[in-house]
């Protein structure tokens, strides 16, 4: 049920081995004491795989959007927070790859490269929830420098990262939605955990809520605003990166049930236990999952080589399957577990517990309902779905 | 219709639907209506706006934010799909 051993090739491969080896042995501990998956990070880092979407003229691994996909749903197999953090770096890194079109960005981009920096992300903002589109913070003056100060709603892993990304007003008196993207290095950082990451899944992502000061290097600072970023292939790439979260950790949860059928069949041969049509069921939804990101691969490939990564069209795919990959994953993992029964209940190895818990933050980071109403609205003008 | 009057339609309907913070009338036909505070979903309802006025329909490749940042931006969307009807 899980990756076939011929479709694991390449990046997948690699973070298969980091899941299989790092993450998932630290699994557990990551989520009981919701600590940053430190072992995964240095394995990523040792294997490159934190510079892949950077091209190899700049030090990278040149890889394609796919290739993370398969990489990120790898992890996500062994450990959902592992798996997040890839995303989300690889979210920035490819950022930075589009837009960082000016001579410090790039430079920079070399050395995420070189040193295997980690890229955190602080858009949200207390007070906003999870409408990242505006801003209420505002990079200012003080005494000459340009400087930020911002109360985060979430930021995960921003305690651990060597580069915080986050963005701001451009002026006190500019609009909510003029928003510029700049990125800060750790040591230019003042940050104050302002809050307890105390959730019901998804531990080891670490994301309180943070504030943080810090001088803001013009060079650092992205040439075009978030809003347009976000609608020339930024927003298509993270959706389809934590989406690829979600399939990797739907896979994880019919594997788990698989398991369980196969052995039950094997103590009732002649006779099909009750549990492998619940499992044939289950296996129709995450056909549905991969199907979906599958579709939407497909699409951002087609865009990026038609240069087209503006289409609304694909905004919408990709809202879409975001949506659609965090709705099968809850129903997924809470059916994998009533195959499974008692022991996918219970704590400890063989339980389901764990993907049941973090399969919930996929249905509000972001929530659905804000995808479901920005499609509503596009739906409107677009002429085919 | 002359271009000087689509681009008073055109205003007319970003005044309407832009949700702008800054009054149209003072804005150039180049400005940046996003900067101007005009959200993408307001720029959606500026879409819709446009096809009722003009009786046009934008195809998806058009749905695009480049296409709608200016009055001048829109103008030229809109003279080309003109261009197109018979
Ligand atoms: C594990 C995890 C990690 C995170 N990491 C980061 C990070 O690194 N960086 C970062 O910036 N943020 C991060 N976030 C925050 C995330 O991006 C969202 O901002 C946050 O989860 C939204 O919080 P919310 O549910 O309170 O807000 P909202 O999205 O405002 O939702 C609150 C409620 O309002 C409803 N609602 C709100 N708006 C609409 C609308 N337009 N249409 C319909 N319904 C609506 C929602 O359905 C929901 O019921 C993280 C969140 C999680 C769970």
């Amino acid at each position: 049920m899980t990756f076939r051993v011929e479709e694991r090739q390449g990046l997948t491969e690699a973070a298969w081995e980091i899941g299989a080896n790092v993450s998932a042995p630290a699994a557990d501990d990551v989520d009981a004491n919701a600590r940053f998956p430190e072992e995964t990070r240095a394995a990523l880092a040792q294997a490159k795989i934190l510079s892949a979407l950077i091209p190899a003229e700049l030090g990278g691994g040149g890889a394609s959007l796919s290739d993370v996909s398969g990489a990120i749903r790898a992890l996500a197999f062994h450990c959902a927070s592992s798996a997040l953090m890839l995303a989300m770096h690889s979210n920035e890194v490819g950022q930075l790859v589009q837009f960082g079109d000016t001579p410090g960005l790039r430079a920079l981009a070399g050395e995420v490269a070189e040193k295997q920096l980690l890229i955190a992300n602080a858009n949200s903002e207390v007070g906003l929830g999870g409408d990242a589109t505006r801003s209420n913070c505002a990079v200012e003056e003080i005494e000459g420098v340009p400087s930020l100060n911002k109360h985060a709603l979430a930021c995960s892993y921003g305690q651990h990262a060597d580069l915080l990304s986050a963005t701001a007003r451009r002026r006190p008196d500019a609009e909510p939605n003029d928003q510029l993207v700049a990125l800060m290095r750790r040591e230019s950082l003042v940050i104050e955990e302002a809050g307890e990451w105390n959730t019901m899944g998804l531990r080891g992502t670490c994301s309180a809520p943070l504030r943080f000061s810090a001088k803001i290097d013009p060079a650092l600072v992205y040439p075009v605003d978030f809003a347009y970023m976000g609608e020339h292939g930024m927003m298509a790439r993270w959706l389809i990166m934590l989406s690829s979260v979600w399939v990797g950790l739907a896979e994880a949860a019919v594997d788990q049930a698989h398991r369980h059928v196969r052995k039950a069949a094997r103590r009732s041969v002649g006779t099909l236990p009750p549990s492998a049509t619940r499992l044939a069921e289950l296996q129709s939804k995450l056909l549905q999952s991969r199907g979906a990101l599958a579709v939407a691969l497909d699409a951002y490939a087609r865009a990026a080589a038609e240069d087209h990564l503006d289409d609304t069209a694909l905004l919408v795919t990709v809202r879409g399957l975001k949506v659609a990959t965090s709705k099968l994953l809850v129903d997924i993992a809470s059916e994998a577990m009533s195959i499974v029964g008692i022991m996918g209940f219970q704590r400890g190895s063989g339980s389901l517990e764990r993907i049941v818990r973090d399969a919930h933050g996929s249905v509000l980071m972001v929530s659905n309902d804000r995808y479901l109403q920005a499609n509503a609205v596009a739906l409107t003008v677009l002429k085919r779905i | 219709m002359t271009m000087e009057q689509s681009r008073e339609t055109i205003r007319e309907v970003v005044a309407a639907q832009g949700n702008l913070r800054t009054d149209i009338a003072h804005l150039g036909d180049d400005a940046d209506l996003f900067d101007a505070g005009m959200s993408s979903h307001a720029s959606v309802s500026v879409m819709m706006g446009l096809e009722d006025a003009f009786d046009i329909e934008f195809p998806d490749e058009m749905l695009k934010r480049d296409v709608f940042k200016s009055v001048n931006a829109m103008a030229d969307a809109i003279t080309s799909l003109m261009a197109t009807v018979p």
